[in-house]
């Protein structure tokens, strides 16, 4: 892993067309402004870690179906 | 094989890919639509090679109704979407013990491609929709089970 120290307004670049700048510090929290071509995902990786997580508690609920069936949506009797 | 139906015969276009699988199951990339039953808005997707695998889905407009996000160019793309028609958006429901604990995914979307049968759950990275949105406030319980309980 590449450790760099940057300052406020400067910036990184990954490549030729991503470009990451530190727009702010303030209190522990970074603030970074990224540039890069639209087919490029950005995630926070912990948003991503717990889409897994919950697709994996989601996957483990078999015995809760029954539950389904007491449930009814209230747009339903709506038309 | 299916986990909440037994044995059922499918036809290969019911088939729906999804080329990277599913995050946390990404080894798993054939699913197939059933619906829960005919009055429910639920939709099981179930894989195809593994029987002990299966999510429980509702279409989002069950649970909230300023449901928006963009698709990126590169995930229409790998759909082959061409328009709005052929898509179909559900959204992942982890079931808990007590009723009012039921969440739904509302930060990752499974979009599915019905023409192509192809599918992608997308992650959005928006504040505003939770990866565990309570849907107990939008579902009223059945009747019968207001009976059941004290």
């Amino acid at each position: 892993m590449l450790v760099l120290t940057r300052k406020e307004n400067e910036k990184i670049l990954i490549g030729d067309d991503i470009e990451i700048t530190v727009v702010g510090v303030d209190n522990g929290s970074v603030q970074l402004g990224i540039t890069a071509p639209r087919e490029i995902e950005i995630l926070r990786k912990e948003l991503l870690e717990d889409v897994k997580k919950e697709n994996r508690a989601a996957a483990s609920n078999k015995n809760l179906l029954e539950k389904l069936q007491q449930l009814k949506f209230n747009s339903e009797s709506k038309d | 094989m299916t986990r909440d139906f037994g044995k059922i015969e499918i036809e290969r276009d019911q088939i729906i890919n999804f080329e990277n699988g599913l995050p946390g199951f990404e080894e798993y990339r054939e699913f197939i639509l059933l619906p829960f039953a005919d009055d429910s808005p639920f939709i099981i997707m179930q894989s195809i090679v593994n029987p002990e695998l299966a999510f429980i889905t509702v279409e989002p407009g069950n649970l909230i109704s300023d449901y928006e996000f963009e698709i990126s160019d590169k995930k229409e793309k790998e759909l082959e979407i061409n328009s709005i028609e052929e898509i179909l958006v559900l959204n992942i429901i982890t079931l808990k013990d007590k009723i009012e604990n039921i969440t739904a995914n509302l930060s990752a979307p499974i979009i599915i491609n019905l023409k192509e049968k192809l599918g992608s759950q997308i992650i959005l990275d928006n504040q505003k929709f939770s990866v565990r949105y309570p849907i107990f406030a939008k579902v009223e319980q059945a009747d019968q089970i207001e009976e059941v309980s004290e």
